[in-house]
């Protein structure tokens, strides 16, 4: 198997991309396509979403790579292209989400440490954030980004994200205790 | 560049805290090698379905539904002025544009209506206000803070 060029820089790349976007975007996958989708697997959790978005991502960086300006790194602007997927995948999830989605209607923990309960009631919490706080929690709890790096990915302000991570936080712990007290 | 934290783990025992972060590193189901296919069809697709008639026809369809739309525009304005936003509630409004549903009832029972009160509108209303400043301020007046208090809490 041909070994993958992760340290091709963005300038070739780019110059790739502008005399044959398809070989472009293929040295642009061979550097990216597992940190993106590793990158989006830590805000989404559910395979089928985070293949779709992985894929409309790619999709969307093949279509508008010529656009790209260079005001940021190739590696932040596809990582906000990516993350914006994300942040509209949360949406739209939150919008179908139903009452039947809830395994947890009138269930109580059947025995004293019940794992796959607690699990439950610790991913149906994050569900419920509103979508943005959902998305700056899962990029900084499971991602292990730092508020800089998500403030780069998001265009929002290191302050906003503390609050947000702050509030998803205080919901989180809120809604842990009316499931399981 | 990664956060160097400890995450909280609220409560919950270890096993739980691991298996969602095992859930949210997993790997692919498909190898991602075989979405190359799809990803890389996406230009040549667009190409052919991008031919000067399409583009032409897209356009006139474009011209003829932004006409309809400024006439809809012309006349809800003519018949029905309590649809402005200047007549609308301003707390309604910010809440109506930028809030999610879920958001919306937290947001009408934390607001602050004299902190809103002091908010330039004809700023506030300028669809070009960015998203994250709106959102900062529905934040600010949701903790019920004044600006020093809060700037000095998240370090701003």
């Amino acid at each position: 198997m041909m070994q993958k060029k992760k340290n091709i820089s963005d300038l070739e790349i780019l110059e790739a991309f502008k005399g044959n976007p398809e070989a472009g975007m293929k040295l642009f996958l061979d550097k990216f396509e597992r940190p993106l989708f590793v990158h989006l697997r830590s805000i989404l959790r559910v395979d089928e979403d985070t293949e779709d978005a992985y894929q409309n991502t790619c999709v969307k960086i093949y279509l508008h790579l010529d656009r790209y300006k260079g005001k940021s790194s190739l590696y932040t602007w596809a990582y906000r292209i990516a993350t914006n997927e994300a942040l509209g995948l949360l949406r739209k999830r939150k919008n179908t989400l139903s009452e039947s989605d809830s395994v947890l209607k009138s269930h109580k923990a059947a025995s004293s440490v019940d794992y796959d309960f607690l699990l439950n009631v610790f991913h149906e919490a994050i569900d419920q954030l509103p979508s943005r706080q959902q998305l700056v929690f899962q990029m900084r709890y499971y991602g292990n980004y730092s508020y800089a790096d998500i403030a780069r990915f998001t265009e929002r302000s290191v302050g906003g994200l503390k609050a947000n991570y702050h509030h998803a936080k205080k919901k989180i712990e809120e809604h842990i205790k009316s499931k399981t007290l | 560049m990664k956060a160097n934290t400890k995450p909280d783990d609220f409560g919950l025992p270890k096993e739980v805290i691991e298996r969602s972060k095992m859930l949210h590193q997993k790997g692919p189901k498909v190898p991602l090698e075989k979405k190359r296919q799809v990803i890389l069809g996406a230009r040549r697709n667009t190409k052919k379905i991008l031919s000067p008639w399409t583009i032409g026809l897209g356009a006139v369809a474009a011209l003829l539904l932004g006409i309809i739309f400024l006439q809809g525009i012309q006349n809800q304005a003519s018949t029905s002025p309590a649809h402005t936003y200047a007549s609308m509630d301003q707390e309604d409004w910010i809440i109506d544009n930028y809030a999610s549903p879920f958001d919306k009832d937290a947001y009408l029972y934390d607001i602050n209506p004299k902190e809103v009160e002091e908010i330039n509108w004809s700023w506030a209303s300028n669809m070009a206000m960015q998203e994250e400043e709106i959102d900062l301020l529905i934040e600010k007046w949701s903790l019920e803070m004044t600006e020093n208090e809060f700037y000095n809490l998240y370090n701003l």
